[in-house]
């Protein structure tokens, strides 16, 4: 009987050293930069139940550039695994920003690693943050609010997540002009964006 | 030898439904938030660190000429090949017990299918490289470690965006 019961008691807990098994074969390959792979740990790790693992999976995705997929990843990892995030996350994510032309949102995640980064991974963010601050002039801005816009309202029906992102570039750099031009819309187009149920998983 | 009538039968034939039905009752452990060790997060961190990508290169705010994202060419995944280590995943799990680690396998494959049919902006090599390495834990049954994993891309220095 003792056997039996420690049979359904391991039953019980099969998986669940599974996923932490997975993330390190992950860590392991990402190491070895052999993203693709570690990719399908980090995967197998989620879907074990480390939840976590999705800002791996992001991270991930960034090195074998698929960053508008790291985007909706990273975004994903924040609302399930807010207690995971950390500075050198917030670098990744903010390099998948920065590679979609998403640099408000890329200079945000950058402003927490200058002060809370190691290091070389705060000089490498300080230098981001320049190189931004002297593209956002304002006189370009209108032009890039109504590509943001664009793009946004375009992947609202598919990739509400990626939307979401372009929309509050939008936003965020309609509110840097004093004409606040197109914020109000872009704005609108959250909250729509919103309040639509989520489609299904892909 | 089983002798049909004997007590340790007859027990064993009492006991099996009730041990049945109590498996049937035990929760999935798949869905479950699992804590991840310190040692497991430094490694994770370490890799990260190791590997962090350099400032890319300098800014440039979209205009009206800027393309969107191109797509990517799709490289499905063979349905049959699907099927086929479904199967063997099905089989293999029964048979030691890992069916948890087989089933998620088999929805990551699955996963990365349905990522390399998407396409938008997916790496369709590295769509099928994941689609191979997930069969091939399938079939494999190994869930971590030595498993057969393909041998990996060679780092992407860029961006598929610009």
């Amino acid at each position: 009987m003792a056997a039996l019961k420690a049979a359904l008691l391991a039953l019980a807990v099969a998986g669940a050293p599974a996923a932490e098994g997975h993330l390190l074969e992950g860590a392991r390959l990402f190491r070895a930069e052999v993203y693709g792979a570690a990719l399908v740990e980090f995967r197998v790790a989620g879907a074990l139940g480390a939840q976590e693992a999705l800002w791996y999976s992001a991270a991930a995705l960034l090195k074998l550039g698929r960053s508008e997929e790291a985007v909706e990843a990273f975004a994903e990892a924040a609302a399930v695994a807010p207690g995971a995030r950390d500075s050198l996350l917030d670098y990744y994510r903010a390099q998948a920003c920065h590679a979609l032309r998403l640099y408000l949102c890329a200079d945000g995640l950058l402003a927490s690693v200058v002060e809370q980064g190691g290091p070389r991974i705060a000089g490498h963010a300080r230098a981001m943050r320049a190189a931004i601050a002297s593209e956002l002039a304002p006189q370009r801005l209108p032009a890039a609010i109504d590509w943001y816009l664009a793009r946004g309202k375009e992947l609202s029906a598919r990739r509400p997540l990626l939307a979401a992102a372009y929309l509050e570039e939008a936003a965020g750099l309609g509110q840097r002009l004093a004409s606040a031009y197109r914020r109000q819309e872009a704005l609108d187009a959250l909250a729509k964006l919103r309040s639509a149920p989520p489609p299904g998983k892909r | 030898m089983r002798v049909p009538g004997h007590p340790s039968e007859l027990a064993r034939r009492a006991v099996a439904p009730a041990v049945a039905s109590l498996v049937l009752l035990l929760p999935r452990p798949v869905p479950a938030q699992e804590p991840v060790s310190p040692a497991t997060r430094t490694a994770l961190h370490e890799a990260l660190e190791l590997n962090a990508p350099p400032p890319p290169r300098a800014p440039s705010l979209p205009d009206a000429r800027t393309p969107p994202s191109p797509p990517v060419p799709a490289t499905p995944l063979p349905p049959a090949a699907v099927e086929q280590a479904k199967g063997a995943a099905a089989s293999q799990g029964a048979k030691d017990g890992r069916q948890n680690q087989v089933e998620a396998a088999n929805r990551v494959a699955q996963e990365a299918a349905g990522a390399s049919a998407h396409g938008a902006n997916a790496n369709s090599d590295d769509a099928a490289r994941e689609v191979r390495a997930g069969q091939a834990k399938m079939n494999g049954g190994k869930g971590h470690g030595n498993g057969p994993n393909p041998p990996g891309p060679p780092p992407n220095p860029g961006n598929s965006n610009h």
